[in-house]
């Protein structure tokens, strides 16, 4: 079997060629059946904005180039016409594809280092195979490693941690400072674009309140709505006048208006202080520009300021925390890459090794049964359980060498291997005398 | 308990002692939550196998097994465990752990030191059960002062990294201040818990022997201390309770606790923290 890959993505490939070749369900599907149908090979299409690649098996026999059939279908499907300098796709074999295939999986190849998305689109593509029928041992056995160290990645290392876009290191500082926000009211001020987009990321979460102040109504309304629709939670929508009560109620307070001046004032941040009293901080995440609370509220005892800046500093320090974790994600993935290789290099002397042990078997079954009727029972079963033994601990070494050393792999080298303990059949017997007597003198037993 | 079993258990539980810092250690420096998720039985063996020991040498000695400052190390070394123990439980949070287990370790460490080779002979007389009592609750609220303190500090610690803008690795290792404050919060609460059980035993002895006149003087400076950390934690437990004192403010004031045990520890006599 040769495992090829044909990859066009983000690192290759221009954006207008990747939305030309991007599959839908039912195209891999399609083009999975007609890539492997002829050959009886396997194959699975791994399809998302960054990337689209094409992973298949060849025969030996075939030629030097076992992309060639996936080439020419893309070149007939979607005019993808291949180039190699300067290369506008990617692609190999072996070795390099299942390590490929295995960093994609933990993110080692993705735009932003580490994301977690694309584990699940590795699992979809498996799906897509099974729907086409194309996903055979040793693929399913690749895709599942492939899943397997992409999880691994995950919980041993922090290459997925930390937020990389600023809603989610606003949230992200909002957790550090109360933890889970269920229990805790956001407030929301003003309908700018990272407003919207953190409103987006509080879709999937649980809150104990969340509140959205705009100059102007309408559209604080129609993002209210949006946000419901988009499976979001309630959402009050309060006018801009209750601003200083809305912030006395909340916990987390993000700023995202488009106004000339601070809308919360240092005095009147002393007065919410004031009047919040007790032991509650509040979290203000000014995400506006110009900023959109004065400066000075962070010097309030109990307040948190935080602005754009800050939101950079934190997305930083992530990006830094998540290269510093490549090399443990890195031998995670060679780890992982090694194991499917020695899976692979086994699953080839499996037949020779079934084969051995079914001949040894067969052997010890009719010595056993010449034996049977001069034996008890008890002698009997004792004698079988003995052979059993002795086969296992003959056949042990030879066993683990064969799936362990890749220079026994040689088909040339299984075949003479069969051929060695092959059965003398009747009339195989050699015909020369000398040769006989050759074998005789060789033969302890004739001495 | 002979001489070799005492000094073996000793030895025991400092292996262990050491090796639960290794662990929690390493939980705090890979921050991740794989390890995060590590079973939490290293820490529940050690306390339950310290637990067993002292409970044999409580009844060997028919008292709190603290018959020297050596042996209240250890005791200490047990109660943070304990109440770190009890912390993580409550609150599922074992990153921070290392901060406690560490300064455990160092104090059973002292005090195998100190302890291999002594004569652990008990002495002799009756068991006198009150001040058992009186001993065991004030370790134990010492130990929930010094937890308290460590929480305390690390939430000053996240709470000025935030201010300051310095996301690095404290930052990310940390759970969240709000988080950090309760765990500050219901240490100093079981630290004032065992000082008012403390400070009504020994009030209560005085009373009855305050004629003696080898009786100790309230005013004695080792027993001001206890009942100056008694009052702070009481001013932080109740405060933190009724919803007037939290945040830095507490966390502050467990560090200052937590410096006038230290300060307690330092004078803790050959008789204890009576007979300085």
């Amino acid at each position: 079997m040769r495992l090829y890959c044909v990859s066009l993505n983000h690192h290759c490939t221009s954006m207008e060629l990747r939305e030309r070749v991007a599959f839908a369900r039912e195209e891999a599907i399609d083009f999975l059946q007609r890539l492997c149908a002829p050959t009886e090979s396997e194959g699975v299409i791994l399809s998302t904005c960054n990337r689209t690649e094409i992973y298949a098996t060849g025969s030996p026999g075939q030629e030097s180039t076992p992309w060639q059939p996936a080439l020419e279908l893309l070149h007939a499907d979607r005019g993808f016409e291949p180039v190699l300098s300067p290369p506008n796709h990617w692609r190999d074999e072996g070795a390099a594809v299942v390590r490929h295939l295995l960093r994609v999986s933990a993110g080692l190849e993705s735009q932003v280092l580490g994301e977690t998305e694309i584990l699940g689109q590795v699992r979809t593509a498996l799906s897509w195979a099974d729907e086409a029928g194309t996903c055979g041992r040793r693929m399913r056995r690749l895709w599942e490693r492939a899943i397997g160290v992409g999880k691994r990645v995950r919980a041993e290392t922090l290459l997925g941690d930390g937020a990389l876009s600023h809603a989610a290191a606003a949230f992200e500082l909002a957790r550090k400072v109360f933890g889970p926000l269920e229990r805790h009211r956001i407030l929301v001020v003003g309908t700018g674009e990272i407003g919207a987009l953190a409103l987006e990321r509080l879709r999937g979460s649980r809150t104990a309140g969340l509140t959205l102040i705009n100059r102007t109504r309408e559209r604080a309304e129609e993002m209210a709505a949006a946000h419901r629709e988009g499976g979001g939670g309630p959402v009050e929508v309060r006018p801009f006048e209750q601003l200083e009560a809305s912030v006395i109620d909340a916990d987390v307070v993000l700023t995202s208006t488009a106004a000339g001046e601070p809308i919360l004032d240092h005095g009147m941040m002393r007065r919410i202080r004031a009047e919040r009293g007790g032991r509650r901080p509040l979290l203000l995440l000014d995400l506006a520009l110009p900023r959109a609370v004065d400066p000075r509220a962070g010097e309030i005892d109990g307040v948190y300021l935080k602005n754009l800046d800050d939101l950079a500093a934190v997305i930083r320090s992530n990006e830094a925390q998540r290269r510093d974790e490549v090399p443990k994600a890195e031998a995670l993935v060679q780890r992982g890459t090694d194991a499917y290789l020695d899976w692979l290099r086994g699953l080839s002397v499996e037949p020779t090794v079934r084969d051995l042990r079914d001949r040894f078997e067969r052997v010890r079954r009719e010595e056993l049964e010449e034996l049977r009727p001069g034996l008890d029972a008890e002698a009997f079963a004792r004698l079988d359980a003995a052979t059993r033994r002795l086969i296992a601990r003959l056949l042990h070494a030879p066993s683990a060498n064969l799936r362990r050393d890749d220079s026994l792999h040689d088909p040339r080298l299984l075949g003479m291997l069969q051929r060695l303990f092959e059965e003398e059949r009747p009339g195989s017997a050699p015909e020369d005398p000398e040769e006989r007597a050759r074998e005789s003198d060789e033969d302890p037993a004739h001495r | 308990m002979s001489p070799l079993l005492f000094d073996a258990a000793i030895l025991v539980l400092t292996v262990l002692y050491a090796l639960l810092t290794q662990h929690a250690a390493r939980r705090y420096l890979s921050g991740s939550s794989g390890l995060e998720r590590l079973s939490r039985s290293p820490l529940l063996l050690t306390v339950l196998l310290h637990l067993s020991a002292l409970i044999l040498r409580g009844v060997e000695t028919g008292t709190c097994p603290v018959l020297s400052r050596w042996e209240a190390l250890s005791f200490v070394a047990f109660c943070m465990a304990a109440i770190e123990l009890t912390l993580e439980l409550r609150r599922g949070i074992r990153v921070t752990g290392v901060f406690v287990l560490a300064p455990a370790a160092v104090l059973q460490l002292l005090s195998a030191v100190f302890l291999i080779g002594r004569d652990p002979a008990p002495p002799s007389g009756a068991p006198d059960l009150a001040g058992s009592l009186h001993a065991f609750a004030a370790l134990l609220g010492i130990s929930g002062v010094v937890v308290a303190g460590i929480y305390g500090a690390l939430y000053l610690g996240l709470h000025r990294k935030i201010r300051a803008g310095d996301y690095g690795g404290f930052f990310r290792r940390m759970p969240s201040l709000e988080e950090l404050g309760e765990l500050n919060a219901t240490a100093a609460g079981l630290g004032f818990l065992s000082l008012c059980v403390t400070v009504g035993i020994g009030l209560y002895g005085w009373s009855t022997r305050a004629s003696d006149p080898e009786s100790i003087s309230l005013l004695a400076f080792p027993v001001g201390v206890t009942l100056l950390l008694w009052a702070l934690l009481g001013v932080c437990s109740v405060g933190h309770r009724i919803g007037r004192f939290g945040g830095a403010r507490l966390a502050g004031t467990t560090i200052v606790a937590l410096l006038a045990a230290l300060l307690l520890l330092t004078l803790l006599g050959p008789k204890g923290v009576h007979g300085a």
